[in-house]
């Protein structure tokens, strides 16, 4: 302490703590503040919607789950958002509240209790075709595959891929538009698993009038309502009013045609009897006839809400009814929303525990990498430095300055020729190239030497007259006392160990040598912000509990050069 | 009859080859296993079918790790060094060159000449414009054939199609640079957030310019020999395209630069675009409609051809590899692959993405009727007019070099002036110049080519600078070893025997210090004189790799971005830990507290950090977020703006540097024996006499060492400020020690990066020297 105790009660002594502390917290905020942004993002189910950065809203706020939950749901895309509620103002990242329309949702149980759904019908939400999302059915689906198949390659043999794990496999794209699906083992299976594994609540409908309202009338005729009124003399108020027949209306025709005909999936597309005839006629493929020879009167629409349209008209007489999505998203994140929140809490974590912690190698490698090279850092320079501390040799400086020198090579320029010699002694990709050069440091030999000359020569004269040997004395004495500065080694060799990705990269380019980190780096290469928050913090985990644990040893083995 | 023959050779060949062993292929861009995105399908569907028709092939991916703004080509000369390379290597064309001359790539004269017609078909095929990119004159003098192209691509002009029917233009892309500007105009005057036309800024701006060199009928270089390439980007032509650029972007304000690409959400706020259409386009065709290049005075459409190459590496020793090699090769870049890919899109209904061409060659025709109606005639002519992408000595440094005139340019007061003031003439003399001055740098520094009697003048120089740094390391050396052994002698003790004990402690730290730093150090040395070559023999080249670098701007450029950045790291960076030491051994409690807050940062490792910084700079970062709401106008990201990049790379390593660099002066501090303060109280002593009359003189002989390290760490660490600006903007964050990893890893220059390494190393020699001394002088203890 530098003041007194009597001087420290003083007003100006007070006055200083005051600032000391001030000044202080603020730094520690600004240390702390990117840790909760990282912490608050890597909770966050997906890192494009907007939130607060310091806190997941979601967690204790009910609309904010409810956004996080759409989101997941139409797979963070606006376009299948938009389909789903027919209408192109409304945003994925700042939906609307839930519907309320309980008599839409009484027509849809009745027509739904009476037809049942194919399942090429649904889109299975919370699932996306990027390779390292992790998303919910994403997950639930390579699972669902691990279990079937138990191990990689009966996978790869019964679907024809050649995935190297479960975690690499991705659901197909399927989509409301393009020109058929062409069924692979793959999209079968995982039609297959959405069939029978995946709740009705977890997907939505292919509402072919909806994409045509919210996103192609808009995309092709004009952005505002009365760009279509003045094209085909109408007055509607909005996109939303405008229908979708089943087959083709007598106005607007044209447009009608163009999305049936050259953008939905063929599969949506059936024939009406005078198409039928057509079709035999004209003798081309089903996707072909639609695209290039079909007539307006030959084709009809079969998606479930032009089916849904007609039944509910031939039973109820309601004209232009709609299936209430809206309704739908509402009642189904009603039963499921605490089941949701923690998904989207876990899901980050687990995501990167599978793909990286507890795949392959990289935890076996980075525990034998670090163990190495702590071990050896702890040996080879406390020896030498024993040595020279120990023994008065003639060539004492110059074997010395021979380890300091080292400290004035300039890296640029040994870095080329290091890894062309790890080549000639076949050491890439062996722990070798890890390890080996950085072993023995000048300077700790230097530094481990000055501390070893401060040891009291009778330590080692009793433990002569002990009788003790070379190799005990060594280790009995000069180790024994040193372990705090030898801590601080270690501390070095860990940290530099377990944080080096760029030269593990380089070096060992082989993935079945890469630690954690490097499977973190790659990570960051493919991976959305929100499962990088993730990685750093689970990566951080040990670093941090090295240092809670050991800091007071550290602190005490730190060396502090003095003037003699 | 001569098919026949080949028949029969090949029916001799298949037993055979059937029942030899599985010939595994390290390829470079195989399509990804997991990717569903429809043109990795088709290539996943390539593949499927050539090792259908290869069974005794096995493909493996040859894929280094790509490093964040790092180019491609840096992963796969480390494979090529590491003994692990790729048997089929994929280049740009602006790099085949070097690939080519470092004789990476082999002649694949001799299996084109076993192809029907000799390979004539094959080579017919291609666009005659980038046959010269394929042929050249190889390293040995004789000319060959180095690879065939994969994925054809050639340059358009898109346009926003709604954004063009809102602002009244006709559904088509201009069709000169006359009309580009009128149309830009026009959108212009929609007003934000429209933009009427988007150009890449960033270390390749010059690849926006390109569309109108191209449309001046100007080039980046020519040819004046034999594959003996000059600059030429100060051509009559030049002057007017870089002109019509500066107008658009710097007087009229028609043209937005960025440097990071767009995404498809902004590109809804763009009138027109540059970008590639090939096999498959990547925008929406709906929205956005194509056309060629705009006509420049040249009259000549502007657009570009480009394309992958895939090569044989030349170090496959087998022959029977080399020749699955070619075969893999030849059917992936042939019409057969081009079939499946063309037949893939159709069937996924992407016909209207697909090339016209493509679709009539492969018996597509009807799906022609997808496609937007002029498609075909727009890409005929773009295709027509097309020029490859510059292809000579080391052009995958050409648009860096480029840019350094628009640069130049873009920051000129008086060139801005005269233009406003409508002085035509002085625009014209002042940009001649900037362009003349860049064509000049650009000659030396990529082509190669100096003046021999300048050569000479720089001979002598660096003669001179090499004996400097030879005499300082002798003296140095010198001195060293007189102030060791006077300091040596006295802390070493005698005690115990002379015998071999303390050898055999030794031993293995001599062998590891003499095997990892003294043999490098030498090899290392010996590179600084050879123009270096991975896999061809060297050549000694003496004491020109020191000439042209002691000569080179852009090392010098360096040398301030060093400097600056070390000013930053020194100011900032060494002092926050020594206050925080003070700060934290001041106050009475909570002091684990504290110390644990701010040892929090660094349980991050090391690259780590920068990349959650980066996130933290982006544009719309928490930290421009905060900005704005303090109503500063902050729109770009931190790493990207000239004022503020090379604090972004400083920041990150003292938010993580403070803890950890604390701990020793924590540790010093307390060492300070306290009866020292009782004493001074008992004068009457307050807290600034005592900090510095007993504080900074116990402290003082660390913060001296430190600072000596500190000065010496701040010319290296290139890595962070790899990831965090790749050396951008404008090269102000390009550190020497960044400088030094390009030049070695990205541009195959060994020879001078080590002679940077040498140069930067004797200026550094003082530091350390110092260093050295003062630590003999020491003595080492813990605190406590």
């Amino acid at each position: 302490m530098i003041f007194s105790p009597i001087t420290e009660r003083s007003l100006r002594v007070r006055l200083l703590y005051l600032c000391i502390y001030a000044l202080l917290s603020l730094g520690a905020l600004s240390m702390v503040l990117p840790f909760v942004i990282m912490a608050s993002g890597s909770l966050e189910p997906d890192n494009r919607g907007r939130g607060s950065a310091f806190f997941p809203a979601y967690l204790v706020n009910e609309s904010a789950l409810w956004s996080r939950y759409l989101q997941a749901k139409y797979k963070g895309r606006n376009e299948l958002f938009r389909m789903s509620r027919g209408d192109a103002n409304v945003d994925l990242y700042n939906p609307p509240p839930a519907g309320k329309d309980e008599r839409r949702v009484k027509l849809w149980r009745e027509f739904t209790a009476s037809h049942p759904i194919p399942e090429l019908q649904l889109a299975t939400g919370f699932s996306d075709v990027r390779a390292s999302s992790p998303y919910y059915n994403n997950r639930a689906f390579q699972q669902h595959l691990q279990e079937k198949y138990g191990i990689v390659e009966a996978l790869n043999t019964a679907l024809g891929t050649t995935y190297k794990r479960f975690q690499n496999v991705v659901p197909p794209n399927i989509t409301l538009t393009g020109a058929g699906l062409r069924m692979t083992p793959l999209i079968e299976s995982f039609i297959a698993f959405s069939a029978s594994e995946v709740p009705m609540s977890r997907k939505f409908p292919w509402d072919a009038g909806g994409f045509y309202r919210a996103v192609f009338l808009p995309r092709v005729v004009g952005r505002e309502i009365g760009d279509y009124n003045a094209r085909y003399g109408t007055s509607f108020r909005g996109y939303a009013e405008v229908p979708f027949p089943a087959v083709a209306p007598e106005v607007g025709a044209d447009v009608w045609t163009m999305f049936v005909t050259k953008l939905l999936r063929p599969n949506f597309v059936g024939l009406t009897e005078a198409g039928r005839a057509h079709f035999v006629q004209a003798g081309l493929s089903h996707r072909d006839f639609i695209a290039f020879a079909a007539r307006p009167g030959d084709l009809r629409v079969e998606t479930l809400d032009c089916r849904f349209a007609a039944w509910a008209m031939e039973r109820h007489g309601v004209e232009g009814a709609r299936i209430p999505q809206p309704e739908l998203d509402a009642l189904a994140f009603q039963s499921e929303k605490g089941f949701w929140k923690r998904v989207f809490f876990l899901q980050n974590y687990q995501y990167v525990l599978e793909a990286i912690l507890l795949q392959g190698r990289a935890f076996g490698n980075t525990a034998i990498l670090v163990l190495l090279m702590v071990g050896g850092t702890l040996l080879v320079n406390p020896l030498a430095a024993y040595a020279l501390s120990r023994y008065k040799m003639p060539q004492t400086y110059m074997i010395l300055l021979f380890f300091m020198a080292t400290v004035a090579f300039p890296g640029e320029v040994t870095m080329i020729p290091v890894f062309l010699q790890l080549k000639e002694f076949n050491l890439l990709n062996t722990f070798g190239a890890l390890v080996l050069p950085g072993l023995a440091n000048g300077f700790s030999i230097f530094l481990l030497k000055g501390f070893f000359d401060s040891i009291p020569r009778e330590m080692y004269e009793a433990a002569e007259i002990d009788g003790a040997g070379e190799w005990t004395m060594f280790w009995m004495v000069t180790m024994n006392l040193s372990k705090p500065i030898l801590a601080v080694k270690a501390l070095a060799a860990f940290v530099s160990a377990y944080g080096a990705f760029f030269y593990a990269l380089v070096l060992a380019p082989d993935p079945g040598m890469w630690t954690i980190m490097v499977y973190v780096y790659q990570l960051q290469q493919s991976a959305g912000t929100s499962v990088v928050y993730a990685s750093l913090i689970l990566t951080a985990i040990p670093m941090l509990l090295v240092f809670i644990f050991c800091q007071n040893i550290i602190l005490r083995g730190i060396v502090v050069p003095s003037e003699k | 009859m001569l098919k026949g023959l080949i028949l029969l050779l090949w029916l001799g060949l298949l037993p055979r080859a059937a029942a030899s062993e599985r010939i595994a292929l390290r390829v470079q861009g195989l399509p990804s296993e997991s990717s569903t995105v429809p043109a990795a399908l088709a290539e996943q569907r390539v593949v499927e079918e050539f090792l259908k028709r290869y069974p005794q092939v096995e493909l493996r991916p040859a894929e280094g790790l790509s490093i964040q703004n790092m180019n491609v080509e840096a992963s796969t000369i480390m494979m090529i060094a590491g003994g692990i390379a790729p048997d089929v290597i994929r280049m740009q064309f602006r790099s085949s060159d070097s690939y080519i001359q470092q004789g990476i790539v082999a002649p694949l004269d001799e299996y084109l000449s076993e192809m029907p017609e000799e390979g004539r078909e094959i080579l017919g095929s291609i666009p005659s414009q980038i046959l010269p990119v394929l042929r050249k004159q190889g390293p040995e003098g004789g000319t060959h054939v180095y690879g065939l192209p994969l994925n054809l691509m050639v340059t358009g002009l898109y346009y926003n199609k709604e954004i063009f029917r809102r602002a009244g233009l006709p559904d088509r892309a201009p069709r000169d640079w006359k009309e580009l500007e009128a149309f830009a105009r026009k959108i212009k005057a929609l007003g934000p957030p429209v933009e009427p036309l988007y150009l890449p800024s960033g270390t390749a701006a010059s690849f926006g310019l390109m569309n109108f060199m191209r449309g001046a009928g100007a080039d980046a270089l020519k040819e004046v020999g034999p594959n003996q390439w000059k600059a030429s980007f100060d051509s009559p032509g030049a002057l007017e395209a870089f002109l019509f650029y500066y107008r658009l972007v710097e007087i009229d304000r028609l043209a937005f630069r960025r440097a990071k690409s767009l995404s498809i959400e902004e590109m809804e706020d763009v009138g027109m675009l540059f970008r590639y259409v090939g096999d498959t386009v990547t925008i929406d065709p709906e929205l956005w409609g194509f056309g060629a290049v705009p006509k420049g005075p040249g009259g000549r459409h502007g657009s570009e051809i480009n394309a992958s190459i895939l090569s044989v590496f030349s170090g496959i020793t087998d022959p029977v590899k080399k020749r699955a090699a070619f075969d893999y090769i030849a059917f992936v870049t042939g019409d057969e692959a081009d079939r499946i890919r063309v037949s893939t899109l159709v069937e996924l209904g992407l016909a209207n993405v697909i090339n016209p061409i493509s679709l009539r060659k492969f018996g597509f025709e009807r799906y022609l009727v997808m496609a937007p109606p002029a498609f075909e005639a727009e890409f005929a002519q773009a295709l027509a007019d097309s020029r490859p992408e510059p292809y000579g000595r080391n052009c995958n440094l050409i648009y860096q070099e480029m840019t350094y005139p628009i640069d130049q340019m873009l920051l000129s007061r008086s060139l801005k002036q005269a233009w406003l003031a409508g002085d035509m003439v002085a625009v014209r003399a002042e940009a001649q110049g900037i362009l003349e001055r860049a064509v000049n740098r650009t000659n030396e520094r990529m082509i190669g080519y100096v003046a021999p009697e300048v050569m000479v003048q720089r001979r002598w120089v660096a003669s001179g600078v090499v004996a400097a740094i030879v005499v300082s390391f002798l003296v140095v050396g010198r001195f060293l070893v007189r102030s060791f052994s006077h300091s040596a002698a006295m802390i070493s003790r005698p005690v115990g025997q002379h015998s071999i004990v303390p050898w055999i402690c030794l031993f293995p730290a001599l062998l590891l210090v003499f095997v990892w730093s003294y043999v490098p150090l030498a090899r290392g040395t010996q590179l600084a004189f050879l123009d270096y070559k991975i896999l061809l023999p060297s050549d000694f080249v003496g004491l020109d790799n020191f000439a042209n670098v002691l000569f080179d701007a852009t090392f010098w450029n360096s040398i301030l971005a060093t400097l600056h950045f070390a000013a930053w790291t020194l100011t900032l960076g060494f002092f926050a830990p020594i206050l925080l030491a003070y700060g934290l051994h001041l106050i009475p409690r909570q002091k684990i507290l504290y110390r644990t807050l701010y040892y929090l940062p660094s349980v991050i490792s090391g690259t780590a950090v920068f990349f959650l910084w980066k996130e933290l700079f982006n544009s719309d970062g928490i930290l421009n977020q905060a900005l704005r709401l303090g109503g500063l106008e902050a729109t770009r990201a931190w790493n990207e703006d000239p004022n503020l990049a090379m604090l972004a790379c400083v920041i990150p390593g003292i938010w993580a540097g403070a803890g950890p660099g604390c701990l020793i002066y924590l540790a010093a501090l307390k060492g300070i024996p306290p009866e020292q303060f009782e004493a001074s109280e008992i004068d009457g002593a307050g807290f600034w006499s005592k900090t510095r009359h007993i504080v900074f003189p116990g402290i003082k002989p660390l913060i001296i060492i430190n600072f000596i390290g500190a000065v010496a760490a701040a010319f290296h660490g290139a890595t962070n400020i790899l990831i965090m600006t790749g050396g951008g903007p404008n090269g102000m964050t390009e550190v020497s020690s960044l400088l030094i990893f390009f030049e070695a890893f990205s541009r195959l220059r060994f020879g001078p990066a080590t002679a940077m390494a040498w140069i930067i190393g004797s200026m550094l020699l003082g530091f350390t020297v110092m260093q050295i001394k003062r630590l003999s002088r020491m003595e080492f203890k813990t605190t406590r």
